[in-house]
């Protein structure tokens, strides 16, 4: 091969390179074409599925979809081999050169006449011809059209409003609502790790809330795990707390302001141990007055602190019996309680604090879902078109009485439903206070017949204040003001009052109509089961 | 085995010559034969590749005037034979006949038929009887005849131009399959233009002929004939013919539905040898050193029509060949590059 076939060589060859890298475009181009729109198609029910269901991340997953199909192809198409005998067809038959770069290709080592005369052609050919000649890009009109309009109205519905964007709002306003508590909650766990030691595990759990928390977007999840960790916080705390410190905290006070020995340290456990050191040189009278005041102080820690009272009463009885060793010995004891108590107090404490730092974090998690809830709650009862009033009457006396009243009547039903108010305070000095209350409509069958009630279309009038039937604990009492669907401030009258009136009309209305016997007959029969149950001691003579 | 024909010595010739020699045998006959370009490139080609043509069209469409003008135009022995019902297969072949020297001692002496030429011209081939037809065979296969226990060669090159008239024309044979087998093209010669025929009409009805000069002679055909057999194939270029091939056996699974439903034998491995040949001789013509799909694929309906032997219901429908081929070749096209979006 002389030079002339060589540079032949060359010319065909950088052809062929560009017929590769052209026939990789032309693929991708290609299978974009082809796969458009069905990708297209796909991203379009994406963005369908996220105006059905509110989905954050429908649109991204649209888009990524399309993205994702995209780099795919590109990829490919840059690492897909091409073999040169391929490029080599490629080009003849996009040059319609008759299968002279072929024939080059696979006679390109062989000797003779027509060897050469192959390669003189191909290279002939090969001059002055671009890639792009040899493999046009074709666009298939209806792929790409069909293409453009899905992805056209998948980037329409993205964009126009959606009808759960209100949805996805309320849920990324959650999100961010439990991410606010998460943040709250950690930040108490730090406050409560700062009180010490004895904060250490209380913080440890507000921080294993917060991290919990930080895992969910649901409120109902985080009022679920808070609730949980306050429950617990609250059981390590104990129901004790109150009184251990306030037997501790009231040993310090009394020891401070009164100490044991002049001039010892300031605590209580330090003034315990001094006074065991200077038990030896006390005179008897001195023992007594100690020992009575190690009885006054162990009554006082009996409640709270048990053990340290009953040191505190072993060194006392030691002392009157003049054993001092022994009185040394349960004074170093009461020191050691003390101060264990006062441990176990200040670590129930921050267990107290942390529960009520989940507790409200809990509150506060219903709170934000109740509040999200409201609307749909109004709109359901809009739509029943069911009027309920509720009532709560709360009364306060002296001391801690409370009264509460709830009442429940019937609008439009013979018999109704209502529970009286109940007030709960102390029984000897608390004086119920006045309560106001709403009354609640449901009309159920009356459970209480004795105290049931009905509305009195005659007699009542909207804004009357009315008496709700109800007990109080105490000296209590209720006051109600209806407010239920029936009009507010209807006024409600016993049933015993308003049944003989109605009976009557209902004989009246039968006598005056043609109606059949039997239902005659089961009109009456209504109203007797009505009066039976209404007076049983009518019905039990 | 005894030598009766002579191998024409063999000059070299230039692809270049190649073309221009064939250009210049086109062009004599075209003085003669008006139109018909088609027609007369296949048989130049059959010419060119050394192989046998048959030439099919009702009378007077020049069939026989093309071949009598092409043996004008190379300087080949030619001879012809007209087939009739009556034709014996020793008229074709020759004959051993009893001779009587000075001395009065006799013995038998062997008479070349008129197939002992260059360029035979078997003119309304179908109209002798298969018997007689098929005294061909030999010589149409291995250039040579067996006639009185002795074989004997037939001159180099050796060409049979057949015509014949299309088989619903009364008083015609049908071919062998074997024999047609044997032909390397089958031509039809369609019928002309009306243009075409007002100038046959000037030609044919004056008092001037036409004449033709010679422009090849054996030698040059030879070594025409030996370069036609140079010209190299790309490998996928013969896969696509083999590939066509095989297309057309209706037992083979794949087979297109026309040629399940209408062939019974497809055609045998000669038919993709008559497509290489032939798409040599064409990529020669046209000036190209190697042979191209296009080429396969152009020389492919020539080839093949004559060896599909084709079923009852092809005949009830009215199916040709042609028809068949045409879905072979839709069935199995030219083969792509690999690659989605190469052209």
């Amino acid at each position: 091969m002389n030079g002339h076939s060589e540079a032949a060589g060359s010319r065909v060859d950088g052809l062929l390179d560009g017929v590769r890298r052209r026939l990789r475009l032309a693929w991708g181009n290609e299978v974009v074409q082809w796969a458009a729109p069905v990708v297209a198609a796909a991203a379009l029910a994406m963005v369908l599925a996220g105006w059905l269901v509110s989905w954050a991340w429908s649109e991204w997953a649209a888009l990524a979809i399309g993205v994702v199909a995209i780099a795919a192809v590109g990829v490919t198409a840059a690492v897909v081999r091409v073999p040169a005998t391929v490029a080599a067809r490629a080009a003849d038959r996009g040059l319609r050169t008759h299968d002279a770069f072929a024939a080059a290709l696979q006679f390109a080592g062989h000797q003779g006449a027509f060897a050469d005369r192959i390669n003189q052609r191909a290279d002939h050919l090969a001059a002055g011809v671009r890639p792009t000649d040899a493999i046009p890009l074709r666009f298939h009109r209806n792929r790409v059209l069909t293409a453009a309009g899905l992805a056209s109205l998948a980037v329409a519905l993205a964009v126009l409003p959606n009808p759960q964007d209100d949805r996805r709002r309320e849920r990324a306003a959650e999100a961010a609502a439990v991410d606010q508590l998460a943040a709250e909650v950690a930040a108490d766990a730090e406050a409560i790790a700062a009180r010490g030691e004895a904060g250490q595990a209380a913080a440890e759990r507000l921080r294993q809330l917060a991290e919990e928390l930080s895992r969910t977007d649901s409120l109902e999840r985080a009022q679920e795990l808070a609730t949980a960790a306050a429950v617990e916080l609250e059981a390590r705390a104990g129901d004790d707390l109150l009184s251990e410190k306030a037997a501790t905290q009231g040993l310090e006070r009394s020891l401070g302001s009164n100490p044991l020995v002049p001039g010892a340290a300031a605590g209580a456990a330090d003034q315990l141990s001094a006074l065991a050191d200077q038990l030896d040189g006390l005179s008897a009278e001195e023992a007594a007055a100690v020992g009575e005041r190690l009885d006054a102080l162990a009554d006082s820690q009996a409640a709270g602190d048990p053990a340290t009272a009953e040191a505190l009463a072993s060194a006392a009885d030691a002392l009157r019996a003049g054993d001092v060793s022994s009185a040394k010995a349960a004074l170093g004891e009461a020191a050691g309680t003390h101060t264990s108590a006062a441990a176990a107090a200040a670590a129930g404490e921050a267990d107290a604090a942390a529960a009520a730092a989940a507790d409200d974090a809990a509150r506060r998690a219903g709170a934000a879902r109740d509040g999200s809830g409201q609307g749909q709650g109004q709109g359901q009862g809009q739509g029943q078109g069911q009027g309920q009033g509720q009532g709560q009457g709360q009364s306060q006396g002296q001391g801690q009485g409370q009264g509460q009243g709830q009442g429940q009547g019937s609008g439009g039903s013979p018999s109704g439903n209502v529970s009286g108010g109940s007030g709960a305070g102390t029984p000897a000095p608390g004086q119920g206070g006045q309560g106001t209350g709403t009354g609640h409509s449901d009309g159920a069958p009356g459970e209480e017949p004795g105290t049931a009630s009905v509305f009195d279309p005659v007699t009542g009038a909207p804004g009357e204040s009315g008496t709700v039937g109800g007990g109080t604990e105490g000296d209590s009492e209720t006051i109600g003001q209806g407010d239920g669907a029936t009009g507010s401030g209807s006024r409600r009258v016993p049933l015993t009052d308003a049944l003989p009136e109605y009976t009557a009309r209902a004989t009246d209305a039968l006598d005056a109509t043609a109606v059949p016997p039997s239902v005659r007959a089961l009109v009456l029969a209504y109203f007797d089961s009505l009066q039976t149950r209404v007076t049983p001691d009518a019905a039990g003579g | 085995m005894t030598s009766e024909g002579t191998t024409a010595t063999t000059t070299t010739v230039t692809p270049d010559q190649y073309a221009t020699v064939a250009e210049a045998i086109e062009a004599e006959i075209g003085k003669v034969i008006v139109g018909q370009h088609e027609v007369v490139r296949a048989v130049v080609t059959c010419l060119l590749a050394e192989g046998h043509a048959l030439l099919e069209g009702v009378p007077g469409l020049g069939k026989t005037q093309l071949v009598k003008t092409l043996s004008d135009v190379v300087d080949l022995r030619f001879s012809r034979v007209q087939f009739t019902p009556d034709l014996m297969p020793a008229d074709i072949v020759g004959t051993q006949v009893l001779e009587e020297d000075e001395a009065g001692r006799r013995t038998f002496r062997f008479r070349a038929g008129p197939v002992f030429a260059g360029f035979v011209l078997a003119d309304e081939i179908n109209r002798a009887t298969p018997k007689t037809q098929s005294a061909l065979l030999e010589a149409m296969q291995e250039r040579s005849v067996t006639a009185g226990g002795a074989t004997r060669m037939l001159p180099r090159p050796f060409l049979v131009m057949a015509t014949q008239n299309p088989l619903e024309m009364e008083g015609t044979y049908p071919l062998p399959e074997a024999q047609l087998d044997r032909f390397l093209l089958k031509v039809q010669v369609p019928f002309p233009t009306a243009d075409e025929v007002v100038t046959v009409l000037e030609r044919t009805t004056g008092q001037a002929t036409q004449q033709v000069r010679t422009v090849a002679d054996a030698a040059t055909l030879m070594g025409m004939i030996e370069l036609t057999r140079q010209v190299p194939v790309p490998s996928h270029v013969l896969r696509h013919a083999v590939d066509l091939v095989m297309a057309t056996h209706p037992e083979l699974p794949g087979a297109p539905a026309a040629i399940a439903r209408y062939v019974r034998f497809g055609a045998s491995p000669r038919g993709a040898q008559a497509l290489v040949l032939a798409g040599k001789v064409r990529a020669l013509l046209d000036g190209r050193p190697n042979v191209s799909i296009d080429d396969i694929r152009a020389s492919a309906p020539a080839a093949l029509r004559h060896r599909l032997v084709l079923g009852y219901e092809a005949g009830a429908e009215r199916t040709s060949a042609d028809d068949i081929l045409a879905d072979v070749m839709a069935a199995v096209p030219a083969p792509a590059a690999g690659v989605r979006g190469a052209p």
